[in-house]
């Protein structure tokens, strides 16, 4: 218990399910960070997210100049199904108007590459950078009643991975 | 502080704040369980760590007690077998009751959770969704009629004139945007009569591609808390119009409530099994803490009950070790401690008759030690015998009178002595008197050893019956010998003392008168009858001499001196009286005469009279060698003087022992017999002690021993 415990607090491999093919921040005056993205969750999810459970993907990017200017950044993307509008919904956490689509198959292909605008602090870095991105489900974002198994499962285990890349600025 | 009050503090608190910590964990996780957004969400990895760790603790905490428990029984400590029986049946009190409220509880939860969805509410719950959307298909349709409509009006309304046209079509529509957008998606005109949708945001790609392949998209838009219809479709070649409708006012709450309800029910349906799981977890959890809380328990409550009855038998197995008078505290008033009062008295009742018995045996060994002090000091020997007839015990004087010689160890007796061929006299008669079983007897045996004769009196007793057993019998003897000799030298003096007297007396007279008749008739008489005379008187003179001294020597043995006591160099004492006799020519002397010899305190005359006893014996033991070669030495032993002449002669003669000292003992024809009485009898009064033996030469060693000043 306590080993399985530990490996959920401290979660840093890349789990199949998802997948940072490509990732760059574009931009200087309004900077955004744009990634491909291979998600593929389990019929488990996807059948946890027709039944009305969110899927929020965490979007976590850090990054550094030569300076050692830092800037952090967090956003979220979040996956549900209205039942009401029979339409697939994605939306930013910064964001008032979610996107909605009319088939899972929309959303999914919409995941193919996310586009997310970052806050100021990315202006005050110059020249070359080193960028981290990782991008999770966090099993805390998990209904109540999902959390516990999702511990134990591998089903809720969706994980990029930290990836990292430097850019010329 | 030391290690090992370490982990006392922490074994005694540990069990408490792990419990505290589980309970807590648990009731939170539980909490945290039901809600979708958890406040502990985050922290969920962690208190499930925390909690595993503190289940580790307690099981630490447990094996701990247990493994002390187990090192109690190897060691046999009091209490741990016991304790060790009862922790099974206290966890049977405990675990069973916990098993079945675990598993009632389980089915009441999967039960409880069942219960909440229903096939009736499920269904109403679908119809209303069916309904809700029957309302939004409505709204659609009447929203792509109304923009299709629109659409046709503004077809030929001039770009310029897009945001009048749409202000006016506005107004009876009943949408709140109307918005033209390129076919990029580039915004035209708007018009809206919501300050919220003022700046309408551009349609997404696909939609703009969908429509502009011929399509009509009707797409529900969400929006605050509502829904709204979008509308779009082709205004011409280059321009798209869109329209938003919200659903009626009446149906928008009525909508929203639809959604969620139907959104949670269906989320709640689908987290039944995990809901169910996590609640089994946690009930699995909670369980647990309880199991471990029993066996904690069971340990602390077994080693409670035990400790009275540990800390009894502990004290019994002291007593039984010979330890009395332990107490145990007694901290209960109930059966144990009554108990506990009844053993408290009996070690004290213990503790005092062992110390009863302890000053009894003391008494015992006291008196056992003052009998074996009188016995040894006794000078009568003491012989105890078996009712067998075995020898039992014989005392320091019965060792000493006969075998002296022979070192007899205790509880050896009986092959000590009776091995002795020599004593076989002594215990043939004993043997004798025992078989005759006589309770009283007395006897005198006479042992003859080494050509000395020892005469003993016995006088032997049955000891009495010691509890209907025969006690053995006691024989005590006294070695007569010395005292039958000084009765005998006692006898021997009144008898010389009043020979001397009785026979002194006339012979004076009887010289006298044959002197007289001498002196009168030598010359009345002739030549035959004159020499007849002569040699009868003669006679007679020489006769009453010799018996003169005679009665001299008797005299003087008779005689008890009153003696001086000065202190006498022995050895210039001796070389005086060896002097005497050298220029006299009668002996010729070695001197053995050690340096610096101490004085001896003593009678001069007396020491002089044995020392002329001494040579004149020597002298006499051969008359036919003149001059006798002597030896004579003396040395200091430390604690005595010793003195010894030692002659040629022909040796002591065939039997030669103490009884010689006695007077009328003498191996010459001639002489009184009272020499070497005399010499014993000095050597006496001077507290010292005279012995003969064989000289190195062949001769006969007299040595004297006396004390020093």
């Amino acid at each position: 218990m306590l080993l399985l415990a530990a490996d959920g607090c401290a979660q840093t491999t890349r789990t199949p399910a998802l997948e940072v093919r490509k990732a760059y921040v574009e931009g200087n005056e309004q900077a955004s960070l744009v990634v491909d993205l291979e998600f593929s969750p389990a019929p488990q999810v996807l059948d946890a997210l027709a039944n009305g459970v969110p899927v929020r993907l965490e979007f976590f990017l850090g990054g550094r100049d030569a300076s050692n200017r830092v800037a952090f950044d967090r956003r979220v993307l979040e996956l549900s199904y209205q039942p009401l509008l029979r339409r697939w919904q994605l939306r930013r956490n910064d964001s008032e108007s979610p996107r909605l689509f009319s088939s899972r198959a929309q959303l999914l292909a919409a995941m193919d590459q996310v586009r997310l605008p970052l806050g100021d602090d990315w202006k005050l870095l110059k020249g070359a950078r080193e960028y981290s991105l990782r991008v999770r489900l966090p099993p805390s974002s998990l209904p109540g009643p999902l959390r516990l198994p999702a511990w134990f499962s591998r089903t809720w285990r969706i994980d990029s991975g930290e990836v990292m890349w430097t850019s010329a600025g | 502080m030391d290690f090992r009050r370490l982990i006392r503090i922490l074994s005694a608190w540990v069990p408490a704040l792990a419990l505290v910590a589980l309970l807590v964990t648990a009731l939170l996780l539980a909490g945290d369980a039901e809600t979708d957004v958890g406040r502990l969400g985050r922290f969920s990895p962690w208190l499930f760590a925390g909690s595993s760790l503190a289940v580790l603790l307690l099981l630490a905490v447990i094996t701990r007690r247990a493994l002390v428990l187990r090192t109690q029984m190897r060691r046999r400590e009091p209490g741990a077998r016991l304790a060790l029986r009862l922790l099974p049946l206290l966890l049977l009190l405990a675990l069973p009751p916990l098993l079945i409220v675990y598993g009632f509880a389980l089915k009441f939860l999967t039960s409880s959770i069942d219960s909440w969805f229903n096939v009736r509410i499920e269904q109403a719950l679908d119809d209303s969704l069916e309904l809700g959307q029957l309302v939004l298909d409505e709204t659609g349709e009447n929203a792509r009629q109304q923009t299709q409509a629109l659409a046709r009006r503004l077809q030929s309304v001039p770009v310029a004139e897009f945001d009048e046209a749409l202000d006016e079509a506005l107004a009876g529509s009943g949408a709140v945007q109307l918005a033209i957008f390129a076919n990029d998606g580039a915004l035209i005109a708007a018009a809206s009569n919501d300050a919220r949708l003022l700046l309408p945001s551009a349609p997404p790609g696909e939609d703009l591609l969908t429509v502009r392949d011929g399509g009509v998209l009707l797409r529900p838009q969400p929006f605050e808390d509502g829904v709204l219809q979008a509308a779009l479709v082709p205004l011409d070649t280059e321009y798209l119009l869109r329209v938003l409708v919200p659903l009626p006012e009446r149906a928008r709450p009525l909508v929203r409530n639809i959604e969620q309800s139907v959104h949670d029910y269906r989320r709640l349906d689908f987290l039944r099994d995990s809901l169910k799981t996590t609640f089994a977890l946690l009930l699995s959890l909670v369980l647990l803490l309880s199991i471990l809380l029993a066996v904690l328990a069971a340990l602390a409550m077994a080693r409670r009950l035990v400790q009275p009855i540990a800390r009894l038998a502990g004290v019994a197995d002291d007593i039984a070790a010979g330890r009395f008078g332990e107490q145990v505290l007694a901290t209960s008033g109930d059966e144990i401690g009554a108990l506990t009062d009844a053993f408290n008295r009996m070690s004290s009742q213990l503790a005092d008759m062992r110390g009863r018995e302890s000053a009894a045996q003391a008494e015992n060994e006291e008196q056992r030690a003052w009998l074996a002090a009188v016995l040894d000091r006794l000078t009568a020997g003491v012989l105890t015998f078996t009712a067998q007839g075995n020898l039992r015990s014989a005392n320091s004087a019965a060792t000493l009178h006969l075998a002296p010689s022979v070192t007899v160890s205790a509880g050896e007796e009986d092959r000590g002595l009776r091995g002795l061929s020599e004593l076989a006299p002594l215990f043939e008669r004993i043997d004798a008197h025992l078989a005759s079983g006589a309770r009283e007897w007395r006897d005198e045996v006479r042992l003859t050893r080494g050509g000395h004769t020892q005469v003993l009196a016995l006088r032997g007793a049955a000891l009495p019956l010691i509890e209907g057993v025969e006690g053995g019998h006691v024989v005590v003897f006294d070695d007569l010998t010395e005292w039958n000799r000084a009765q005998r030298e006692v006898a021997w003096a009144e008898v010389a003392r009043r020979l001397a007297h009785e026979i002194k007396n006339p012979l004076t007279p009887i010289r006298l008168a044959s002197e007289r008749l001498r002196y009168k008739l030598a010359g009345a008489l002739d030549g035959e009858n004159a020499q007849v005379l002569q040699k009868t008187t003669q006679t007679v003179i020489a006769q009453v001499d010799a018996l003169k001294e005679l009665v001299d020597a008797f005299a003087d043995y008779a005689r008890t001196p009153r003696l001086r006591r000065d202190p006498v160099d022995i050895g210039a004492l001796a070389d005086e009286v060896l002097e005497l006799y050298e220029q006299a020519g009668q002996i010729i002397v070695e001197r053995d005469f050690a340096p610096a010899l101490p004085t001896t305190t003593g009678d001069r005359g007396r020491l002089r009279q044995l020392l002329h006893n001494l040579v004149k014996n020597a002298i006499e033991s051969d008359p036919e060698r003149e001059p006798m070669p002597l030896a004579v030495g003396t040395r200091s032993l430390g604690d005595r003087i010793e003195i010894w002449v030692e002659d040629s002669g022909p040796g002591l003669p065939e039997g030669f022992d103490a009884g010689w000292f006695e007077p009328y003992t003498s191996s010459k024809p001639r002489g009184t017999g009272l020499g070497l009485a005399i010499v014993k009898r000095i050597a006496e009064e001077h507290g010292g002690q005279v012995r003969a033996e064989p000289g190195i030469a062949g001769g006969a060693r007299f040595t004297l021993q006396v004390p020093p000043t």
